[in-house]
């Protein structure tokens, strides 16, 4: 029996090492190939897996080109922004969608579930049409409109969730206070609802950093693209060279470091929101 | 003593009044933005796919009936792409689910250092689409990909497969790098679910001497049925309105063999110019989508109940 639970043991641990492995490697592919020396960098064959001689010259070289920087803080600028925009108008509505009573408020909770479902690649077009004419096309303004577009349902989906399911009544003291239902969402209910708010943030910022399709038709001007856009119509041609790929794997791992930092820093805020967001009613 | 039992529910009465009133107030903001950026672009979108509307002037719109949806039926490339899109959704949806499964039971059990290695089977689905893109181009490169350099080292073939060139792969590994991206969130569904499952039950079953085998099939599956089929619901959703991956691996080639509905929309509107016949697209996408969102919907509320 004894011998029998270890052998399952072990299985399951190659399993999980087994999986874990397929899951990073392509990941773990384009970092070595970020940190090859280009001279050495064609053919490549199996000894690349442990990497003999490491370099950080192509991440130097893709850092002091200023068009590099510039896509990084339109990122930074465009994702940051949308995403507190995002949180203080979807907090206030999620709270009332989840807390507060009033007529026609199932009506809209179920409209906002399906203002989430709307794809973006079908609003693209009218919205295309409302940014020519409103002028914001190459704007942070437009592209962070359009990116709420996908933000706020989602966070109101999820807040309403969250803010319903903290302890009922926990506002009345401060109401009869006479402090207002307002002061007593910012005084007493915000706080509570840190963690929810976390985890929404760090999913707006994440959908809003890895958008693609509204920078991409927005924006013409190259001193306002984002990373993505920016990145695959500048640094990717058909001839491109050795050192061009190092340096295109080096800035798609600088790309993803953003990300990457915030989730496995704060891991524990994206399982809860993951559920809360998705499942719960 | 101070307030009578009258006076409380009175002002109890105008309390709620009150909440009600700042509530609509507090939710005014996020439904006037909602009107203006979504509401009010997806009815355009609606009037536009009746519309002759070239990209561009807005001079030249005319009402033309059903017109663009009687050009994109004759179009052979409308149904290969709703085709690709079909194929492209359920083999990743399928593969994720057995797949997010299995590692989600193996993810479930006590192991030494669980929370980082859960965290880096996040990692995929962080990525942004277009460093995911990069990772499966050159995964698959013909001289530079480790696939194929595992493929010659062990003499499967003697020159690299140029996988994403060709018309009979480029779609399979479409398909992977799908299943790739996005099953960390199936497994992070699938890792709360098991949560859900009562000890108890799973205590009873192994007292009864049911195997892993019987355990899984009559205790986990039925208590996980909604989370599961709510996943495979919004993965379908998901992935059929998934455009970012497709455009960056391939743009639909090579010679369309990839070319997805929203790949269609894309060139319909900003290469061929042509809003009206992308919103009549749009709408026919939007009516597929709306079948699995509506079976959605059902699931979840029968699950509030519950």
């Amino acid at each position: 029996m004894m011998v029998k639970k270890s052998v399952a043991k072990s299985v399951k641990i190659l399993l999980i090492i087994f999986f874990l492995i397929i899951i990073l490697f392509p990941i773990y592919w384009i970092f070595i190939a970020s940190i090859t020396p280009s001279k050495s960098f064609l053919p490549v064959n199996v000894s690349w897996l442990i990497p003999k001689e490491v370099t950080f010259d192509n991440f130097l070289s893709i850092l002091s080109k200023s068009s590099f920087i510039t896509y990084y803080m339109n990122s930074l600028i465009v994702s940051i922004v949308a995403t507190i925009l995002t949180l203080i108008v979807s907090s206030m509505g999620g709270y009332s969608l989840g807390r507060v009573k009033f007529r026609g408020r199932n009506f809209i909770g179920q409209l906002v579930l399906v203002t989430y479902l709307v794809p973006s690649i079908l609003l693209v077009i009218p919205l295309f049409q409302l940014i020519t004419q409103f002028k914001m096309q190459d704007s942070y303004v437009g592209l962070i409109l359009s990116y709420m577009t996908f933000a706020l349902p989602f966070c109101l989906w999820m807040l309403k969730g969250f803010f319903s399911s903290l302890p009922a009544n926990i506002e009345d003291a401060a109401l009869i206070d006479g402090t207002g239902i307002f002061g007593a969402f910012v005084r007493i209910v915000l706080p509570l609802a840190v963690p929810g708010l976390i985890s929404a943030a760090m999913f707006t910022f994440l959908l809003c950093w890895n958008e693609y399709l509204f920078a991409l038709v927005f924006i013409n001007k190259d001193s306002l693209r984002t990373l993505a856009v920016g990145v695959v119509s500048n640094f990717v041609t058909v001839t491109m060279g050795p050192s061009d790929w190092a340096r295109v794997m080096s800035s798609a791992i600088l790309s993803s470091l953003p990300v990457y930092i915030i989730f496995l820093a704060l891991q524990k805020y994206f399982v809860a929101g993951l559920a809360s967001g998705a499942i719960k009613e | 003593m101070g307030i009578g039992k009258y006076e409380r529910r009175k002002r109890g009465y105008s309390l709620e009044k009150q909440k009600a009133k700042m509530g609509v107030l507090m939710l005014l903001p996020s439904l006037i933005i909602i009107s203006f950026i979504i509401l009010y672009p997806l009815i355009s979108s609606f009037v536009f796919a009746f519309m002759k509307k070239p990209l561009g002037s807005m001079s030249n719109d005319k009402f033309i009936g059903l017109k663009n949806f009687a050009y994109i039926f004759i179009q052979p490339l409308f149904w290969k792409s709703l085709l690709n899109s079909t194929i492209l959704t359920f083999a990743t949806v399928v593969l994720q689910t057995i797949f997010g499964m299995i590692i989600a039971l193996l993810l479930n059990t006590s192991f030494k250092a669980r929370g980082v290695i859960r965290g880096l089977f996040i990692l995929p689905w962080a990525t942004p689409a277009f460093v995911a893109a990069f990772a499966w181009s050159w995964m698959v490169d013909s001289q530079n990909g480790m696939i194929n350099i595992l493929l010659k080292q062990f003499h499967l073939v003697k020159e690299g497969i140029p996988w994403l060139m060709q018309t009979n792969t480029a779609l399979f590994i479409v398909i992977l790098a799908h299943i790739w991206k996005d099953i960390p969130w199936v497994i992070m569904i699938f890792l709360s679910g098991l949560q859900m499952v009562p000890v108890e039950s799973r205590e009873a079953a192994k007292v009864d001497g049911a195997n892993i085998w019987k355990e899984f099939w009559y205790i986990t599956i039925p208590s996980m049925k909604s989370i599961i089929v709510i996943a495979i619901l919004l993965r379908v959703i998901w992935t059929f309105k998934y455009f970012d991956l497709v455009k960056l691996l391939t743009g639909g080639g090579p010679l369309n063999s990839t070319m997805t509905i929203p790949i269609m929309i894309y060139q319909q509107a900003f290469e061929s110019n042509s809003l009206g016949r992308a919103s009549a697209l749009g709408v026919i996408l939007f009516v597929i989508l709306g079948v699995f969102s509506f079976f959605y919907f059902k699931v979840l509320s029968k699950d509030g109940e519950a």
